[in-house]
């Protein structure tokens, strides 16, 4: 290894050497505050790294990783995502009087399997980097253990994302047993070569793999554990499993199949189109049902993981710009919903049914427009981050030609007004300013406050501006295939 | 120009910030403040279109967002400026009256006027962009603003559905609309709305030209509530009267006409045109004149009688594909006038009287005997008597329907005229009635309980409307001056006819005076029966039905999550699991030639006697998981199947596997019977009540069978492809040459991978560093000290007591 090639990996070594230095220090002084801060830092000083590594990409780290532009802008994305939910997380522990510092610990690593797998290159890196985002998760959704629902969380949590983790080994093993590589690149080059079909195993161990992945973005069918993980697990932790656990993954999956070219590989793409579809419908509809507002987040992440998959599906020149900008609309979106959930929430449980927030704005005006921004912006109204998002999509999805998909997409988008509306008049109705619903009174912390207000400031700005970051990230995640 | 028009649209956005923050200080007085927009945006509109010119188009455009190829960009023709026109002298006068109207009774007066402003940087948008895109933005922009103008009084219940019921019915048709404006754009190659108007797009598919045309008419039905979506507007009604009078009469509800205006030039020679357009316009105007006349509540009978006329106006440009259009802007100015001086009236009657239902007013002539002036105006007008502006468009609107039937093939030309009269005949007699109702007559005991006296100011809106409805009636000229100007290329014709008051006793002429005749009859009927028939039938009440689907979605999917299974955590896997078989088992079924499963396959070759007893054995071991009761037994199976796994390792002379297999199974088996161990019994047990049905259990065994088979045949598979370059060769050639040692695994370890073993050390130094961390609890407290060892100090959370 190089000079260059450390440089490359500053920001990983920046979140690995954190980990460890929060976990000595928690060795000798256990503070909440102080692990907080040192998190902070070592996340800070990771997204300062970018320039350096930027100045060396694209930057091939053999045989495991690939620092490209690509890779780095999803790394400043999760890194973001992942400052957002320390944030979050210091207050809202302190509430369940949780005031040790493992949890950075936790997050920290999470953090790393999540930066790994924006940049995997290799097999073993993209596993490794999978099961350490996930192993720490499992801690993570039960970390507040006084809470039944949280236990169960995580006990579901851990069974459904072993199962998922062997079919995508069982998926990689059998993409070895086909290419004899385990490289990103020897895929590519079996593309190349061989024009007139794949190895059926090849196709087979693809399907597991994008299996295993889809469990992470809980797409239909693997979505049935995201609304119970989603309402049990602590609301930081959900803003993560949100995020950070499911921006990764589209970034591996983005590269791992941009060497494909769907109009050859209609089996694949046409089960890939069946899944991107169902999880429109599926979160879109059952969404409508819920009266907790952490469970319509999950459903709508179902459908909104589905319009992703849309642009994955288109592929091409666009396609990877629009799955990237569309996460960074969700990420900034998501992180507020689940912040103010997360502040909201009085001590004895969480503040997340819909009743909960009736009249909030009479209660909390500055919550309930932040809260407000965010949904907009998951609805996808004009003005907002999320429609430029949405818009985005569908010129990348029109160009490749995915028509029916993008009706599916408008038709069943659509009904994201019906149970959005809901939270937005719920938190509007009431009666003057006599408090109905049940939520925490506290006032923000002025760090969780700022960042807070900075996420529903870049919602509005991309909404009303998006040229520069669109141009930044089309001309930076351009995928060689 | 370009500066000029972007002040005019956007400048009141700002009032957003300023008007709410203005509204704790001013307290109602702040309409005041808020009448400086329109008038500013009115007036370089005015200038605007003084300085233009008969057909002609001048576009404005900034760059915005390149990457997507979508501008800032403003079209300024006749239509918009027309629009324009519309929307901010309406504003004007609208600003002016709700500051008289919105008093002390109200509350959040800054909000008020901040949204209604947004309401008007949205209108004067959507009528000027030039982009689609940026036309659909500011279009759902409008639908949004109206949302937080309908819902304003959110105290009501009523208030809040007709909000929802309003944005819910504009915000999908919007959609429907930007999916026939990306068609349109995409089909097209052209975004740009000037561009489309100039050159028409030929050479283009009819299907797809169509389709687009479609998904923009039913954009513009659900904005122009036509049928089957008329019901919205109504419902609309509950917002305060200044925003029914603003929104729900003179702008937001003509957009679907605009649209179908601006697109005329675009779509006018498809077949489906005509049709649809006239089919459904005409049908919503004589169905509306209908629901207007069984109607008692003032507003609802304004907001029937405007759905009727939108109706005539989508049907009228329907029509227009026969001959071209003329004094399309005469109908849509005249509406303007009549029904936004009508709505003033009865929000300033509402607020005298308190009440709007008709049956309940009477005698107020005597009063306000400056009103009765005023609604004798615009009634008549709605009612198209001699000599108001409504008479001419009732002329001329006759005049194009006999024209239509006459030039039409067969008896379904006649088909507007016939529905053009019935409206008109029941127009009439609404018209009458509202009028009669409100001030004939002897004062009721609501009007002489609550009567207080209107304000003058409040007054001079309305009573400019009502005077533009006379003068204009007498004096034509200006209105054809005033459409000739604005006369835009592809959607009117050069050399309009000229307008005149007196045409001689012709056709149109007897069939308007048999309209107004056979209208005060049935007012006649009706005051003679005190309308007590007028009711809306069950099957017209479309709102209901709408409201009761809305109600009856969550069943439906309800229905689909059940289905699902969600929320059955008992079913998480097995589902996984299913889909799992089906598509690798489908993908190996299609495919399964393609796997060469028996190309150079012999039995013979591969058997092997003692692994497959072990095979055998392991099967044994599978089933008795399965098959054994308790849970103690079941993992002795399950561990034996381990401890096989081992065995069969060492067959294949894999010690080190082997070593690792059994390590791992130890350790796991241990742990697990120690946690059992210590689990209630309920746990042990298990915690479910009812055992699985058969049905069930075959579900579960087709799935655990289906994954085991499917793993097992691909490994099968897989273990007979030939892999020739392992990575072990590579290190064995080089091991000797490279690193200078003939010990394989010794070079790999210092050599080749050194800086592997390295970091390997440096994570095991760690681990300990974090054992010690997890090892060297903090000092308990004094309290938790007494919990004991079983308390929370075994947690070291302070302060949290362990559930029993």
């Amino acid at each position: 290894m190089t000079a260059a090639d450390f440089q490359a990996l500053l920001p990983f070594m920046c979140v690995a050497a954190a980990a460890v230095i929060v976990m000595l220090v928690i060795s000798f002084y256990r503070n909440q505050t102080l692990s907080a801060i040192l998190t902070l830092a070592g996340l800070l000083v990771a997204l300062a790294s970018l320039p350096i590594a930027w100045s060396h990409a694209p930057r091939a780290i053999p045989p495991l990783l690939r620092v490209d532009s690509f890779a780095l802008v999803h790394l400043a994305l999760l890194l973001v995502g992942t400052v957002a939910v320390t944030v979050f997380s210091q207050r809202y522990l302190e509430k369940y009087r949780m005031e040790r510092g493992e949890f950075y610990i936790l997050l920290l690593l999470s953090a790393l399997g999540a930066l790994i797998l924006a940049a995997a290159d290799h097999f073993v890196a993209f596993f490794l980097g999978l099961e350490l985002l996930s192993v720490s998760l499992y801690v993570m959704v039960g970390y507040i253990f006084v809470k039944e629902k949280a236990l169960e969380a995580a006990v579901k949590y851990l069974f459904l994302a072993g199962l998922t983790s062997a079919l995508l080994l069982f998926g990689l093993a059998l993409i070895y047993a086909a290419l004899g590589s385990m490289e990103f690149s020897a895929l590519a080059a079996a593309v190349a070569g061989a024009p007139d079909g794949l190895s059926p195993f090849l196709v087979a161990g693809m399907l597991l793999v994008f299996a295993g992945a889809a469990f992470k973005l809980s797409v239909v069918p693997f979505h049935l554990w995201t609304p119970d993980i989603y309402q049990g697990a602590p609301a930081p932790v959900t803003a993560f499993l949100a995020t950070v656990s499911k921006g990764c993954v589209v970034a591996v999956l983005l590269r791992f199949f941009a060497p494909l070219d769907p109009a050859s590989q209609t089996g694949l793409f046409s089960a890939l189109a069946a899944v991107a579809g169902a999880s429109m419908i599926v979160g879109n509809l059952l969404a409508l049902l819920q009266d907790n507002l952490k469970r319509i987040l999950a459903y709508s992440s179902i459908a909104h993981f589905g319009y992703i998959l849309v642009a994955f599906l288109a592929g091409g020149e666009n396609g990877p710009a629009a799955a990237t900008f569309y996460l960074v609309t969700y990420f900034a979106a998501t992180l507020i919903a689940f912040g103010v959930i997360g502040y909201l929430s009085p001590t004895d449980q969480e503040a997340d049914t819909v009743a909960d927030y009736r009249g909030l704005f009479w209660r909390r005006p500055g919550s309930a427009a932040l809260l407000s921004i965010a949904i907009f912006s998951l609805l996808g109204l004009p003005l907002t981050a999320g429609f430029m998002g949405k818009f985005f999509l569908v010129a990348a999805g029109a160009a490749a030609g995915l028509w029916p998909l993008l009706i599916i997409l408008t038709v069943s988008a659509t009904l994201g007004i019906f149970y959005y509306l809901r939270i937005i008049i719920a938190m509007y109705s009431g009666e003057g300013r006599k408090s109905e619903g049940r939520t925490a009174d506290a006032p923000f912390a002025p760090t969780s406050a700022t960042v807070l207000v900075l996420l529903a400031v870049l919602l509005i700005v991309i909404g009303i501006a998006p040229e520069p970051l669109l141009a930044f990230i089309q001309a930076a995640t351009t995928l060689a295939p | 120009m370009g500066t000029a028009l972007l002040i005019a649209i956007f400048l009141p956005f700002a009032a957003l910030v300023i008007l709410p923050l203005a509204g704790r200080v001013l307290g109602p007085r702040v309409g005041w403040l808020a009448l400086v927009f329109p008038v500013i945006s009115a007036g370089i509109i005015i200038n605007l279109a003084l300085g233009t010119e008969s057909f002609g188009q001048q576009t404005v455009a900034y760059t915005w967002v390149p990457v997507l190829g979508v501008e800032l960009s403003f079209l300024v023709d006749g239509l918009s400026l027309f629009y324009g026109l519309v929307v901010s002298v309406m504003g004007v006068l609208i600003t002016f009256y709700a500051a008289n109207y919105l008093d002390g009774h109200y509350e959040f007066h800054g909000r008020f006027y901040a949204y209604l402003m947004l309401f008007m940087a949205a209108m004067l948008g959507t009528v000027f962009a030039n982009h689609l895109v940026l036309l659909f933005i500011f279009w759902e922009l409008t639908g949004i603003s109206s949302f937080l103008l309908i819902g304003f009084l959110h105290g009501e219940k009523k208030s809040r559905y007709g909000a929802r019921m309003a944005l819910l019915v504009t915000g999908i048709t919007g959609l429907v609309l930007m999916a026939g404006l990306l068609l349109l754009g995409i089909v097209a190659g052209e975004f740009s709305m000037a561009a489309l108007l100039t050159a028409p797009p030929t050479d283009v598919p009819v299907g797809l030209l169509g389709g687009a045309f479609l998904l923009v008419a039913i954009g513009s039905f659900g904005k122009s509530a036509q049928f089957p979506f008329h019901f919205w507007l109504p419902n609309a009604m509950a917002a305060p009267t200044p925003v029914s009078a603003y929104l729900h009469s003179a702008t937001m509800v003509k957009l679907g006409v605009f649209m179908v205006a601006r697109v005329y030039p675009i779509f006018v020679d498809l077949e489906w045109w005509t049709p649809l357009l006239v089919a459904i316009g005409f049908l919503t105007m004589a169905l509306a004149a209908v629901l207007a006349i069984l109607s008692h509540d003032l507003k609802a009978i304004l907001a029937y009688s405007t759905v009727s006329q939108l109706g005539f106006l989508i049907g009228f440009y329907g029509m227009g594909g026969l001959g071209g259009t003329h004094y399309d802007l005469l109908h849509v100015v005249n509406h303007v006038f009549f029904k936004g001086c009508l709505f003033m009236v009865v929000g300033i009657v509402d607020h005298a009287t308190h009440t709007r239902d008709l049956r309940q007013l009477g005698g107020l002539g005597r009063r306000m005997p400056l009103l009765a002036v005023i609604a004798l105006l615009s009634a008549a007008s709605m009612a198209g008597l001699p000599g108001t502006l409504g008479f001419l468009s009732k002329e001329y609107m006759l005049k194009d329907a006999f024209y239509f039937a006459e030039a039409g093939a067969d008896w379904r030309a006649w088909y507007p005229l016939a529905l053009i009269v019935l409206a008109s005949v029941l127009k009439v007699a609404f018209s009458i009635r509202l009028f009669w109702g409100i001030f004939g007559g002897a004062a009721s005991p609501a009007v002489k309980e609550h009567f207080h006296h209107p304000g003058l100011l409040i007054q001079l809106p309305p009573l400019l409307l009502a005077a533009c409805c006379l003068v204009f009636g007498f004096a034509p000229g200006a209105i054809a001056a005033f459409s000739e100007t604005l006369a835009v290329g592809g959607l009117h014709l050069p050399g309009a006819p000229e307008i005149k008051l007196w045409h001689g006793v012709t056709r149109e002429l007897i069939t308007s005076m048999a309209i107004v005749a056979a209208g005060a009859v049935i007012f006649a009927l009706g005051a003679a029966t005190a309308w007590r028939w007028a009711r809306i039938p069950l099957p017209l009440q479309f709102d209901t039905g709408f409201e009761a689907g809305v109600e009856r979605l969550p069943k439906a999917a309800l229905n689909l999550s059940r289905f699902l299974r969600d929320n059955k955590p008992l079913d998480y896997i097995p589902v996984i699991g299913l889909f799992l078989v089906v598509f690798l088992g489908g993908y190996f079924a299609y495919h399964w030639e393609r796997f060469e499963v028996f190309d150079d396959f012999s039995f013979q070759e591969g058997f092997h006697y003692l692994r497959s007893f072990v095979v055998l054995l392991i099967l044994l071991a599978v089933i008795g998981v399965v098959a054994l009761p308790r849970w103690t037994t079941q993992l002795l199976s399950i561990s034996i199947v381990g401890f096989l796994v081992t065995f069969y390792f060492v067959l294949f002379r894999a010690p080190d596997l082997a070593m690792t297999q059994i390590l791992v199974e130890s350790a796991t088996l241990l742990l697990v019977l120690l946690l059992l161990s210590r689990f209630p019994r309920s746990a042990e047990l298990g915690e479910r009540r009812s055992p699985f049905s058969p049905l069930r259990k075959a579900v579960n065994l087709i799935v655990a069978v289906g994954i085991g088979g499917c793993v097992g045949l691909f490994s099968f598979l897989t273990s007979r492809q030939k892999v020739d370059d392992f990575a072990g060769l590579w290190f064995l050639e080089r091991t000797v040459p490279d690193a200078k040692g003939t010990n394989a695994v010794n070079t790999i370890l210092v050599d080749f991978r050194g800086l592997d073993t390295l970091f390997e050390i440096a994570v095991l130094v760690i681990a300990v560093l974090g054992a010690i961390g997890l090892l060297m609890r903090y000092r308990r407290s004094r309290q938790e000290y007494a919990e004991g060892a079983l308390g929370a100090s075994g947690f070291s959370v302070k302060g949290v007591r362990r559930r029993q």
